[in-house]
């Protein structure tokens, strides 16, 4: 009895303790400042904008960055007054040398209509014709030489990067056990570096060099050089347009990449490229819509940051390549107009070769966006 | 002087050389040469607002430091035709030919450096 009642008090003093517990409802009210989180975004957008290549305009960083803080949308407003600042700063070169070429043909034409009055004078006016061609070459190849580097650099860039994808890319599929797909990977990247390193680099950029040594040459000699400078030109064309093609059909069949919908602005995109974009912009139509499939992607996956990032290398070089075509182009028309026929001659197939650049640029780096897209969702971003 | 005023000495100084040519007067080669030199230097003085906006547009750029070459090769040009001209109304052809000459070697001579910086960039463009 007595112990019945000791283990009857013991259990009732228990009871009587467990009253004073009891779950507290816990108000957590998120605060940015106090959790120092504001600061954080700030130090890894500016870590993230030190990351970024060199070649990236200011635009873009400030795009990038903007986009990481998430302090803005990617609007049409936006994007339409970040194109404006591009182009203003990418035309003044090609406007420049266009306003100098003209000053050129001017003098050379005054010159040209006091030595038709005089006989026997042909050789003096053979040799200032010589000179004049030399200056005007000069004065594009020099003004241009920073933009044709600049090709030269975005290729060499894209290449590293994509020789760089090489281990991650199948080490990041081997790790997952996927080692079909890691084989398919790396011969996807295989194909692409190739197209990139073999092909535009080595085979196509080369002939830029040949057509405008036959372009000078025409212009200088007293014998019609153009046939030939036509035939090559038509020669490296139709292999760029091929390529270009057959990458698209490759890409289509092996990559898991969804294409977008053909919408409007697709087919503005495609309508725009066939139109501006010379030699591969009809071909690479249809591949558009894989790239705006990458694009969408990498929207969604990384964000805006990224699609920035993208566009900033790619898209100040092919304005740049395209604003000196149409300013060769204009030129050409002017010296033309006023009977410099050897000298319009020259700049329409100087303004050829860099539309030829300009499709290599095109193609590479769709492939390069591509490429990025088969990384990012190797990573487990699909 | 105004663009008449030049064009009516450029026709006077004909019709003198005409006249002086008629009296035999080896007077008409200097008169034409005169008056060419004249017209020359007009001409010139007319261009120039033309020659400093090519300089100032070439300023700047790559172009700049052959912008006096090219100007330089034209007022030689211009200056050879002068002297040929001269020659070949005085009947001296064979002089009108050499004027020629040292006409075309000092052009050839003013474009040697940008032949040379032509090459180097197309070379590069081939590599």
């Amino acid at each position: 009895m007595k112990k019945a009642g000791t283990v009857f008090f013991v259990v009732l003093l228990f009871f009587l303790s467990a009253g004073f517990a009891r779950a507290q409802e816990y108000e957590y009210r998120y605060s940015p400042e106090e959790e120092g989180e504001n600061d954080r975004i700030t130090e890894y957008a500016s870590a993230f904008r030190e990351t970024l290549p060199e070649e990236l305009s200011e635009e873009s960083r400030e795009l990038a960055e903007a986009a990481l803080e998430g302090k803005s949308e990617l609007s049409f407003s936006l994007l339409l007054r970040k194109s404006f600042f591009a182009i203003t700063r990418e035309a003044t070169a090609p406007l420049r040398l266009l306003s100098l070429l003209l000053a050129l043909l001017i003098v050379l034409s005054l010159f040209r209509s006091l030595g038709k009055s005089a006989e026997g004078n042909a050789g003096v006016a053979a040799s200032f014709r010589l000179c004049s061609v030399l200056a005007l070459s000069s004065c594009v190849l020099g003004t241009a030489r920073h933009t044709v580097a600049a090709v030269r650099d975005i290729l060499s860039s894209f290449n590293s990067f994509l020789f760089a994808m090489f281990p991650v890319l199948t080490s990041l599929y081997a790790s997952g056990g996927k080692v079909g797909e890691a084989v398919a990977a790396h011969s996807a990247l295989y194909l692409l570096t190739s197209f990139i390193s073999d092909f535009c680099v080595r085979f196509i950029l080369p002939a830029g060099g040949i057509l405008t040594a036959l372009a000078l040459a025409g212009a200088v000699l007293p014998f019609d050089l153009s046939g030939f400078s036509r035939w090559i030109k038509r020669l490296f064309s139709l292999s760029l347009a091929l390529a270009s093609a057959a990458l698209s059909a490759v890409l289509a069949f092996q990559t898991h990449i969804s294409a977008a919908r053909d919408g409007l602005a697709l087919r503005a995109v495609r309508f725009a490229a066939g139109s501006f974009i010379p030699v591969v912009g009809a071909s690479l139509g249809e591949a558009f819509r894989t790239v705006a499939g990458s694009l969408s992607f990498l929207k969604t996956t990384i964000g805006w940051a990224s699609v920035a990032v993208v566009l900033g290398l790619l898209l100040p070089v092919l304005l740049s390549l395209l604003l000196f075509r149409f300013s060769l182009g204009a030129a050409s028309a002017c010296a033309k107009a006023i009977g410099c026929q050897k000298e319009s001659g020259l700049m329409e197939e100087i303004s050829d070769v860099f539309g030829l650049y300009a499709g290599v640029v095109t193609a590479a780096g769709s492939v390069f966006i591509v490429a990025i897209t088969l990384l990012v969702q190797s990573g487990g971003g699909e | 002087m105004s663009v008449c005023a030049l064009l009516g000495t450029a026709v006077l100084c004909a019709v003198a050389a005409l006249v002086l040519r008629e009296s035999k007067s080896g007077l008409a080669a200097v008169a034409a040469l005169f008056a060419g030199a004249l017209l020359l230097g007009a001409a010139g003085e007319r261009y120039a607002p033309v020659v400093r906006e090519l300089l100032s547009l070439a300023s700047g750029s790559s172009f700049s430091s052959y912008a006096g070459v090219f100007l330089r090769a034209l007022g030689v040009a211009l200056l050879a035709e002068l002297a040929a001209s001269v020659c070949r109304d005085l009947g001296e052809t064979s002089l009108a030919a050499k004027a020629e000459l040292i006409g075309k070697a000092e052009i050839l001579l003013l474009s040697l450096p940008l032949a040379r910086e032509l090459i180097a960039a197309v070379s590069e463009l081939m590599i």
